[in-house]
């Protein structure tokens, strides 16, 4: 009977380390689980701020390329109206043709040209004037004051004709004051806005 | 079994260190890349000949003075002056070539760019010179405003009896 009674005492003791030493386990397995779920946040937490990150640095550089690809643009299309500006100083109803000059103006011919309605819609353009920079007069160029006069506008819509394009030039024109006369030249600017440029 | 708990949490450190370092060198790897090419894009040789400029002094030296070295109407413009200028020759009217030419040029420089603290323009710098093989000699120089800036710039060249007459023009802004 006493035997019995030990052996029944073992068993349950055996039965309650089982228990507690399963519960062991089950906690030491939970700890770790807790663990690896941190761990994986920890990644997770990690990886969202790599990628917020990356993203700023990819959205200022951009915000940048973007920024210097219009400002090339605008210089390419201000390069551009110059470019035409200039080659219309060269064209034929301007071009100064008694010497061999790329850059001069028939000031004499302009004027006439000025006077002519059939040329302003022929370069497609709101305002075609010329201007004398050196030596300094003043006065808007006609018959009657030519050539003491500041300038000579050519088109001139009389709207609003948006951003003016200028480029520097040669006026020459016969100046027929002492002896027998002679081609001067002086320095003026060309200026011009419109669809044309 | 106190060793081997301790050299697991040093293991642990020592994993969480490499992996603080990994991202501190991907970042700064990140930051390298993009500052490297922002610096490029910064120090990009800006091509500071201006058409406009050259156009400037090609109209500049088309300009007719009213010094005759020979006879009037034979009036010498600009491009000759500089010449006649380093020639030291004088004009009909009196006046040496020289003094024609610096009155002139700073007055025409003057007409053309509008030069001030609160213009676009701060400054600009006319030389003109005559060169010889590697022998350069000053004709005449016009300095205004600050020109410490940014410029755009251009040069006219004419022929001389066995050199080259160049004349600089930078406008800095």
């Amino acid at each position: 009977m006493q035997i019995v009674l030990n052996e029944m005492i073992y068993k349950k003791a055996q039965i309650k380390i089982q228990q507690t030493g399963s519960l062991l386990i089950y906690q030491l397995s939970e700890i770790k689980n807790r663990r690896g779920q941190l761990k994986i946040q920890q990644m997770a937490f990690v990886l969202v701020a790599l990628m917020i990150f990356f993203g700023l640095v990819s959205l200022i550089y951009f915000r940048l390329r973007v920024s210097n690809i219009e400002d090339s643009a605008v210089n390419l299309k201000d390069e551009e109206a110059k470019e035409l500006v200039r080659k219309l100083s060269g064209s034929a109803e301007f071009a100064f043709t008694s010497e061999d000059c790329s850059n001069c103006i028939d000031f004499d011919k302009v004027l006439i040209l000025s006077e002519r309605k059939s040329y302003e819609g022929f370069w497609n353009l709101k305002h075609l004037e010329i201007q004398k920079v050196y030596p300094e007069s003043e006065g808007i160029c006609n018959r009657q004051n030519y050539p003491k006069c500041d300038t000579l506008k050519i088109i001139d819509s009389g709207e609003n004709t948006g951003a003016i394009t200028s480029s520097f030039v040669s006026l020459c024109r016969w100046e027929s004051g002492k002896g027998e006369g002679y081609y001067k030249c002086e320095i003026g600017r060309i200026l011009a806005s419109g669809e044309g440029i | 079994m106190l060793i081997v708990h301790k050299k697991k949490i040093g293991k642990k450190a020592q994993e969480e260190m490499v992996g603080f370092v990994l991202i501190v060198i991907i970042v700064a790897i990140v930051f390298l890349v993009f500052f490297g090419i922002f610096i490029r894009e910064g120090n990009e040789t800006k091509d500071n000949d201006s058409r406009e400029i050259v156009q400037f002094l090609e109209s500049f030296e088309r300009y007719d003075t009213e010094c005759a070295i020979g006879f009037e109407p034979d009036f010498s413009n600009m491009g000759e002056l500089i010449q006649e200028c380093f020639e030291g020759k004088i004009c009909l009217n009196g006046k040496t070539s020289c003094e024609v030419l610096e009155i002139n040029s700073k007055e025409i420089l003057e007409k053309s760019f509008s030069i001030g603290e609160l213009n676009y323009y701060k400054g600009y710098e006319f030389v003109s010179f005559y060169e010889e093989g590697n022998q350069t000699e000053e004709i005449i120089k016009i300095i205004k405003g600050n020109c410490n800036s940014s410029f755009i710039g251009g040069e006219t060249f004419s022929s001389g009896d066995n050199g080259v007459f160049v004349s600089n023009l930078k406008i800095c802004f």
